[in-house]
C-alpha cells in the first residue's frame, strides 16, 4: 500500500516537473516576450499544482499539506495576474506589435 | 597551504564569488552594475559567516520539545549575525540607488567616466 | 543532499557571472533576483530557516523592487545598450594613451581579483573542516544560548532570543540604521514644490494605471500578504521569522496595495504622518523597554516582567513587544523606500 502510494506520488511529480522542464524549453525556442510568457505561464501553474499533489499524496494529508494547498492557491491567484500585467506592458509599449502578431491596440480594445 | 581546500565547498564558492563582486566593482563603468557588484560581496560574506556555523547533521536552533542539549543544534550565534547584514545591506543599497537617481538627474548619464569629467568640467 | 546544495552553489557562481557580464540592465536585475532566491534555498539546506525567510522576502522582494524603480525612474528599461557612451567619451576612448591606459587597467583589475581569490582561498583550505561538531566555533558560547534560552528568555527560537533579548541593543541599532537610511534617501529624493498644481500634475503623472485584473486579485491577496505577514512577526520566538521577515512582507504587501489601488487610496490609511509617527512611537518603546531591563538587569533588581510559558503566544517577556516594534520600523520603511523612490514623496 505505502508503495503504491509513493507510486502515484511519483508519477503527479514527474508530470510536474516535465511540464516545468517544457515550459523552460519553450522560453529558450521562442523568441517574442507574448509567446515566451505563454509558455511560463500556462506550465508553471500546472506544473506547481501537480508536484504539490504529488507532495500531498506522498506526506499524507496533514498540516503541511493544508501549507501546499494554500501555496498553490496563493499562486493561481497570483501568477496568472502578473504575467497579465507582463502582457499589457508589451502590448502598450511595443511600437512594432502589428510585426508580431495579429492585435488590437490597448486602447481600441 | 592547508588540506581542507574541497571539504569546505561552500567557503570555496563563498571567496570566489566575493572575487566576482570586487572585480565588478573595479571593471563595470556603470553604476548600478557596481551596486549589483557590492551587493554580491555582501552576500559572499553571509555564506562564507552562516556556513562556519553549521554543524552536519544537526536541526535548525528551535528547540523541540523542551530539550535544551546543544548537540542537537547548529550553533545560532552566526544566524543571529547574519540576519541583521542582511537588513542592512538593503538599506545600503537603497541609499545607494538614492544617490545614483541624484546624479542622473544632474548629469544624464549612468557612466561613471562621464559623470566625473562633468564635474571637472564644472571646475569643483 | 550534498549534490543538491552543490548544484545550487555552481548556479550561484554562474548567476555571479552572468550579471557581470549581461549588457541589459534589465537582465542583470532579473538574474540578480534569482541569485536571491538561490541562496534563500542555500539557507534552508544550511539549517537556518529564519535566514531564507529573511533573504526571499528582503533580498529578493524588495531590493529587486528598488532596482526596477530606479531603472523606471531613469529610463533605462527601453533601451537596449544601458551603456552607451556620448561623442567626446568615444574620442576620449579612441586616443591611443586612453585604449592603453584602458587595457593595462582591466588587466590589472583583474589580476588584483585574481590575487584576492587566491589569498582567500589559502585562508579557507587552512579553515577547520565544514560541518565538524569539534570546530572552534562551536565552543561555550553558543552551548550556553543554546542550553539557557529557554529558561532565561522564553524563546523556542534561538536566534529570536539572541538577537532580541542577550544582544538587543545591536538589533536596535539596526533599526536606527534602517531610520537613518530612510532619512537620507527622503533628503535625496524627496520634490519640493511649492506650486500646488505643479505638484497636483506630477501626482497625477506618477498614479499607476487601474487595472481591474490586479484590483481583484489584489482585494484577495493584500488582506493575505498582510496576514501572513503578522503570522511571521508574532510568531517570532516560536518559530522560524521574526520582525525583519515578516517586517518586509508586510511593507512587500503595502507597496501592491499602492500598485493596484493608486496612492490616493493609500494615503487613506498610511501616509507622511502615519509613518513617523509609527517609526518614532516603535523606536522609542524599544529604547525604553529596552534601557529599563538594562536598568534592572545591571543594578541585579527584578524586572517583573514575566517569562510566561515557554511555546505560547504571549510568553517570553519583552520579545513579543519588541518583535513588533522592529516590525512595524521595517515595514513601514520598506514602503517608504517604494514611494520615495517611485515619486519623491509619500
Amino acid at each position: 500500500m505505502e508503495m503504491f502510494r509513493f507510486m502515484i506520488a511519483a508519477i503527479f511529480m514527474f508530470c510536474g516537473v516535465f511540464c516545468m522542464a517544457s515550459a523552460v524549453f519553450g522560453m529558450f525556442r521562442f523568441r517574442y516576450v507574448l509567446n515566451r510568457m505563454h509558455t511560463a505561464a500556462t506550465a508553471d501553474t500546472f506544473g506547481l499544482l501537480l508536484t504539490m499533489i504529488g507532495l500531498i499524496i506522498w506526506k499524507g494529508f496533514g498540516f503541511e499539506a493544508l501549507k501546499m494547498i494554500i501555496i498553490v492557491g496563493f499562486f493561481w491567484v497570483s501568477g496568472p495576474v502578473s504575467s497579465h500585467l507582463i502582457a499589457r506592458m508589451e502590448v502598450s509599449t511595443n511600437k512594432k506589435l502589428e510585426e508580431e502578431c495579429e492585435v488590437k491596440k490597448y486602447g481600441e480594445l | 597551504m592547508g588540506s581542507n581546500l574541497l571539504v569546505n565547498y561552500e567557503s570555496v564558492t563563498a571567496v570566489i564569488l566575493f572575487g566576482i563582486g570586487f572585480t565588478n566593482l573595479l571593471l563595470q563603468k556603470n553604476l548600478i552594475k557596481k551596486i549589483i557588484g557590492l551587493n554580491i560581496m555582501d552576500t559572499a560574506v553571509y555564506l562564507l559567516l552562516a556556513t562556519q556555523g553549521y554543524i552536519e547533521g544537526r536541526m535548525a536552533p528551535i528547540i523541540v520539545n523542551g530539550n535544551t542539549d546543544p548537540s542537537l543544534y547548529i550553533n545560532p550565534v552566526p544566524s543571529g549575525l547574519v540576519l541583521t547584514g542582511i537588513v542592512v545591506s538593503v538599506s545600503v543599497s537603497a541609499l545607494m540607488l538614492a544617490l545614483t537617481i541624484r546624479l542622473y538627474k544632474r548629469y544624464h548619464t549612468l557612466n561613471l567616466d562621464e559623470i566625473l569629467r562633468h564635474i571637472q568640467k564644472e571646475g569643483h | 543532499m550534498e549534490n543538491f546544495r552543490l548544484i545550487l552553489l555552481i548556479f550561484l557562481v554562474l548567476c555571479a557571472l552572468f550579471v557581470s557580464f549581461s549588457k541589459n540592465l534589465l537582465v542583470s536585475v532579473v538574474i540578480f533576483m534569482s541569485y536571491s532566491l538561490i541562496m534563500s534555498i542555500i539557507w534552508v539546506l544550511l539549517e537556518s530557516p529564519d535566514l531564507a525567510i529573511t533573504e526571499a522576502a528582503v533580498g529578493a522582494g524588495v531590493t529587486s523592487v528598488l532596482f526596477f524603480i530606479t531603472l523606471k525612474r531613469i529610463g533605462a528599461i527601453g533601451k537596449e545598450h544601458p551603456d552607451e557612451q556620448d561623442e567626446t567619451t568615444k574620442e576620449i576612448n579612441s586616443r591611443p594613451a586612453v585604449k592603453q591606459f584602458g587595457k593595462f587597467y582591466k588587466g590589472a583589475a583583474v589580476t588584483l581579483g585574481a590575487a584576492i581569490i587566491f589569498a582567500l582561498l589559502l585562508m579557507v583550505s587552512n579553515l577547520p573542516a565544514f560541518g565538524d561538531a569539534d570546530n572552534p566555533y562551536n565552543n561555550e558560547v553558543s552551548e550556553r544560548y543554546l542550553e539557557k534560552s529557554i529558561e532565561e528568555t522564553g524563546a523556542v527560537n534561538a536566534v529570536t532570543g539572541m538577537i532580541l533579548d542577550y544582544r538587543a541593543f545591536d538589533t536596535f541599532g539596526e533599526s536606527c540604521v534602517l531610520f537613518i537610511a530612510a532619512a537620507c534617501v527622503l533628503i535625496l529624493l524627496r520634490d519640493d514644490k511649492t506650486d500646488t498644481t505643479a505638484k497636483a500634475i506630477q501626482d497625477e503623472k506618477f498614479e499607476p494605471v487601474s487595472d481591474t485584473i490586479l484590483q481583484t486579485s489584489a482585494k484577495i491577496l493584500f488582506p493575505a500578504i498582510l496576514m501572513f505577514g503578522i503570522y511571521i512577526l508574532v510568531n517570532g520566538h516560536l518559530s522560524p521569522g521574526g520582525g525583519f521577515s515578516g517586517g518586509a512582507i508586510m511593507g512587500a504587501g503595502l507597496i501592491l496595495h499602492v500598485n493596484a489601488f493608486g496612492y490616493k487610496k493609500t494615503q487613506r490609511f498610511f501616509n507622511e504622518k502615519t509613518y513617523k509617527r509609527v517609526t518614532v512611537c516603535a523606536l522609542s518603546f524599544y529604547c525604553i523597554a529596552k534601557s529599563y531591563s538594562f536598568f534592572t538587569g545591571a543594578n541585579h533588581l527584578e524586572s517583573h516582567i514575566p517569562l510566561g510559558n515557554a511555546g505560547d503566544i504571549i510568553s517570553s517577556g519583552l520579545i513579543l513587544p519588541l518583535n513588533i516594534c522592529v516590525g512595524l520600523v521595517v515595514a513601514c520603511t520598506m514602503y517608504a523606500f517604494y514611494t520615495l523612490f517611485k515619486k519623491g514623496g509619500m
